[in-house]
Order: C-alpha cells, then structure tokens, then sequence
C-alpha cells in the first residue's frame, strides 16, 4: 500500500467529531486555534487528497503535531492520528525534494 | 473581503485573531458533515466578549453574514458558511463561574458542556443536560441547538436549565433575556426564542444555567435482546411502570458491533440490540429499583443483562453507546443524521419501521437513541461518490423523517435543523397545521435580523 493509499484510507475515517481536539497540547498551546488540531490536520489531509490541496501550505499545522497519541484514545472511529500524520511528512517532504 | 473591511475588523479585534489563509478556510468550510460546505471570507479567532458587539457592528454596516461556531461539531450543516462572511470561533470565550447559593453556574458559550459539568462537580454539584458529545459540545453550541442527551429522559433539554443569557443583537447591541432567578415572569420569553434558533436571531455569549446536586447512587444495567420488539416493549415498560430513569438509550447491533471493534470489547451483538438503563437515588434505595428495571428486562426476554459494579466497567459500557453513534462514519465516507423524536408509546414502532426501511433500500442504518425520551438517531452511512448508493441512502432519511410524522412524531429532537432537514421541517409544518407559525417564525425572524446577516441560508429561512 503507498503513502497516499494509506493517508486516503485513514481520513476518510473522520467525522470531523472534534473529540480529538479538547485532548491536543499542541490545540490549547496555539490558544485555542482550530488550525493546530488534530482534526484539522485530517481534513487538511483530505483536502490535499481530494481537492488538490497543497499541503506544504499548512506545513506548521503538519508539524507542531507532537505525536502523543491521545487523539487516538478519543477517536470514536479509531484512526491513528499521529501515523496518519509521519505518512503525511514524509509525503510532504518528499514533494518539496521534487520541487 | 474588502481590505478596508478586513483593517476595520483588525483594529476592532486585533489583527492577530483574524485568519485569512487558505488552509484554516478549507478547516472552517463545515461542520461534522461534509454534504453542506461554503468557504469563508475570514475567520475570527474571539478571545473577548466585547469583540462581538464590534464585530457585529461592522458586519451590519456591511451586510456580511456572520456564522457563528463552537465546536463545529453540528450534524446538520448548522456552521456551514454556505454565504461566505465571517465565521467566529467562540471557544476563546471559556470562563466558567459556579454559584452555590443561587444554585447556578455562570459560563461563557465557549467552554464544554463537560467543562461546565466538572466545575460543578467539584462542589458536589451537575449541570444535567449531557449531550453525548459533552466534551466537545460547547454551551453556545448546544443552547443554539437546544440539545438534550443521555439525561434528556429524566432533565430534558438545555432550554430547561437556562435562567438567562447575554446575546448580541444582528445590529452589536448588547442585552440580556431572562433573570438569574428560577422564576421571571418579566416579559415575553424571548430567551426560549433564541434557545434552539441556530445563530439566526442572535449571538449568545454567555448563560446562567440552573444545576442540581450530585445523586448519591447510580446504578447502570445494560440489557441485550434477540429482537428489537422486545427492546422496545422493555423500553416502554421500563417509563410506564413509572420508573424515572436518569437516562434510557439504546443502541442497535450495528452500533454495538461498531463499539466492539474500535474499543476491542466484547459486548453481545444481538438483533434487538442494547438498552442502557442508569437509575439513582439514596444510597439504600437506588436498589430496589434496578431491580425492578431488571425484573421488566427478564419479562421482555433479554438474553443477557450486565450491571457493572466499578466506575471503570460503567464508564466501558457507556463507551458502547457513545462510540455506536459513530458507526457509520467508520465504515463509510458519507453520513446522514437522523433525529427524529416520537411519542414514547409509539417507540417501538419508530425502531421496527426504521429497520423496514433499512432492509428496503439496503442501505447501512446504526441507530442509537435517547429512547427514555422518545429521540432516536438512525444514522445513515454510504459513499457520495457512489451515486445510486446514496441516492437510496437520502430516500431512506427521508423515510424516517416521514415515519416520524407519521407516529405524530417530529423531524428533529435535538440537532436542529441547519441545512439537512430544511424541506422536512417544511413538510411536518404543512401535516401539523402549522403554516402560520412557520409565517410568524419568517417575521420574528425580520424583525431580529432584518439585513439577513445572521446565519443566513440555513432553518428554512432563506
């Protein structure tokens, strides 16, 4: 399975509940901004995917994700944010090496 | 937006709160549902009370539409900005103060519901309306939606523990409606006008909400049944006997099946699915009557009934009926919200009539539901982008909107109407005779926000 199969699958598996939000250091050390939650970093995903979304222009939402997987033990679907989120680096690493 | 708009709302907010890139425009375009969307001129990150009058002022000079949004976590297409505008980010506004000797909590429209429940917990306290998602539902949100959840059975909705609330008006007039006082016959109740009128009147900033002291017992039964006539029937008997339950749920083989799987639990996935019974009281007295709710679940034949004992086995077991509402949105990339709520003598009927519809268009169902009031959520999952799929999935929702009229039921419960249920609204309106409200409804409606600003396009409204 490639790196887009992975990312497609697993976002797709969000219903943009907001469970994961409440539960993000990196949320509540932004103050609060939508922009650095977990749930936004999975619809910015699917809007890459689905709407040709460049995703090295949310870079920094991409990367203050710490990966501390509490997201996890919230999501009611079970995706695994914090995965979902190393495939989505080194998707976007790879594209800016292209460029 | 015009820059000269954008700078006047940057030195009425602060320029730091205003967020126009592309990517929180993608994050801000809806709410849990992607069926309805529109993309936002800006974003405004409110931090202050005061900014919405300011904002609302500009907004009005301009006739820009402002969406207003807690969690975003609406079902309906609620805090979608179909036309554009500002969209405000109330969860800055997060203060919450308890009050004992008024038996009240004072909290700003961003904090949690669960925020606002645990602050009162602390001085032996609840605040009784639990949306099942609680811990993201915030208090504006759920007062615009007027939402109910698990306690719904035994408390009701948010309407019935509001005393009083700070709203901005269309024009950024600030004023209050209703008293911090449990009884207030002062003027008309435009305060339950506004509860449950999705952003489209006013904005609400902050409540005062009535609280009630913490039960000294709960005792939870979880009961599973081989056929969804004996659910039913053990849900009906369980009120008519004239148990008062704290919450009634129930939850269908799909969704306990769901709940297995993300959570790796081992629930019994029967066809009459799980009803969820917490009953309270004294401590030497809350037994007696979880036998008795246990005793109607043996006579309705369930095949087998759990009554956890550690908080930690209670937590588990409402785990199922929380994640079972998810259902759908884990196995298909597109869900349709159901909410309809019937007369408790019909809910038997209600779930029945929703499995015929299910196998009738062979479209995946999980419902999951406040049955101890009547509200049930058959929740609909198939892909858009599989045409006749979700054409049979959309002829299905509007089946079991149909059915809910039928029963002498109504559309919507407590998610609102938003988007989704726009025509249904409509529909129930035309059978019940009540044309003339929905005239009325139009007029208030005018008179609250006669440049349309407030979230425009959604509630039939136009």
């Amino acid at each position: 399975m490639d790196v887009l199969e992975i990312l497609r699958n697993e976002s797709q598996k969000c219903i943009r509940c907001g469970f994961c939000v409440y539960v993000c250091p990196s949320w509540n050390a932004h103050g609060k901004l939508e922009y650095y939650s977990p749930r936004a970093r999975v619809t910015l995903i699917r809007s890459m995917l689905e709407e040709n979304f460049n995703i090295n222009d949310a870079i920094d939402s991409l990367f203050t994700c710490n990966t501390c997987m509490r997201c996890l033990a919230e999501c009611p679907t079970g995706i695994n944010v914090a995965d979902l989120i190393i495939y989505a680096r080194h998707y976007s690493l790879q594209k800016i090496n292209k460029e | 937006m015009d820059k000269k708009i954008v700078d006047e709302l940057a030195r009425a907010v602060g320029r730091e709160n205003i967020i126009m890139d592309e990517a929180s425009m993608k994050i801000f375009e809806y709410g849990a549902v992607d069926s309805h969307k529109g993309t936002p001129d800006l974003i405004i990150h409110v931090t202050e009370r005061e900014q919405v009058s300011k904002i609302l002022k500009i907004a009005y000079n301009y006739s820009i539409p402002v969406v207003t949004r807690g969690s975003g976590s609406s079902v309906t297409g609620a805090v979608a900005p179909t036309k554009g505008g500002i969209v405000l980010d109330l969860r800055g506004l997060d203060k919450i103060k308890v009050n004992i000797d008024d038996g009240i909590v004072e909290a700003e429209v961003g904090a949690t519901v669960l925020d606002v429940d645990n602050e009162c917990k602390k001085y032996g306290f609840f605040f009784p309306p639990d949306p099942a998602s609680a811990r993201v539902a915030t208090i504006g949100g759920a007062l615009a939606e007027n939402a109910g959840g698990m306690r719904g059975a035994r408390y009701g909705v948010m309407r019935d523990w509001v005393l009083k609330i700070e709203v901005v008006l269309s024009d950024g007039t600030v004023t209050y409606f209703g008293e911090s006082t449990y009884k207030n016959r002062a003027g008309y109740d435009l305060l339950g006008l506004i509860v449950g009128s999705e952003g489209t009147l006013a904005i609400i900033t902050k409540a005062w909400l009535k609280i009630m002291p913490l039960p000294e017992k709960i005792v939870r039964i979880a009961g599973f049944f081989n056929t969804l006539d004996d659910a039913g029937e053990a849900i009906f008997r369980i009120r008519r006997e004239g148990i008062n339950p704290l919450i009634l749920e129930f939850a269908d083989k799909e969704g306990v099946e769901a709940a297995n799987k993300v959570k790796g639990f081992s629930y019994p996935e029967l066809p009459g699915g799980m009803v969820l019974v917490d009953v309270d009281g004294p401590k030497n007295g809350v037994d007696s009557i979880a036998d008795r709710v246990i005793k109607i679940m043996q006579e309705t034949h369930a095949a087998q009934i759990i009554r956890p004992e550690t908080p930690s086995e209670m937590e588990r077991i409402m785990d199922v009926r929380r994640v079972a509402f998810t259902a759908p949105g884990r196995l298909y990339p597109g869900f349709i919200d159901g909410d309809i709520a019937v007369p408790l003598s019909r809910i038997k009927e209600a779930l029945i009539g929703v499995d015929k519809i299910r196998k009738k268009y062979n479209v995946f169902i999980a419902t999951v539901g406040h049955a101890g009031d009547g509200n049930l959520h058959p929740n609909i999952g198939a892909d858009p982008n599989n045409k006749e799929e979700w054409e049979r999935a959309e002829k299905a929702a509007e089946e079991i909107n149909l059915l809910a009229i039928e029963l002498g039921g109504t559309v919507s419960a407590e998610h609102g109407i938003g988007k989704l249920k726009e025509d249904v609204l409509i529909k129930q309106f035309q059978v019940r005779g009540q044309m003339p409200m929905y005239k009325l409804m139009k007029e208030i409606k005018k008179i609250f926000d006669p440049k349309n600003i407030l979230n425009p396009d959604k509630y039939a409204l136009g």
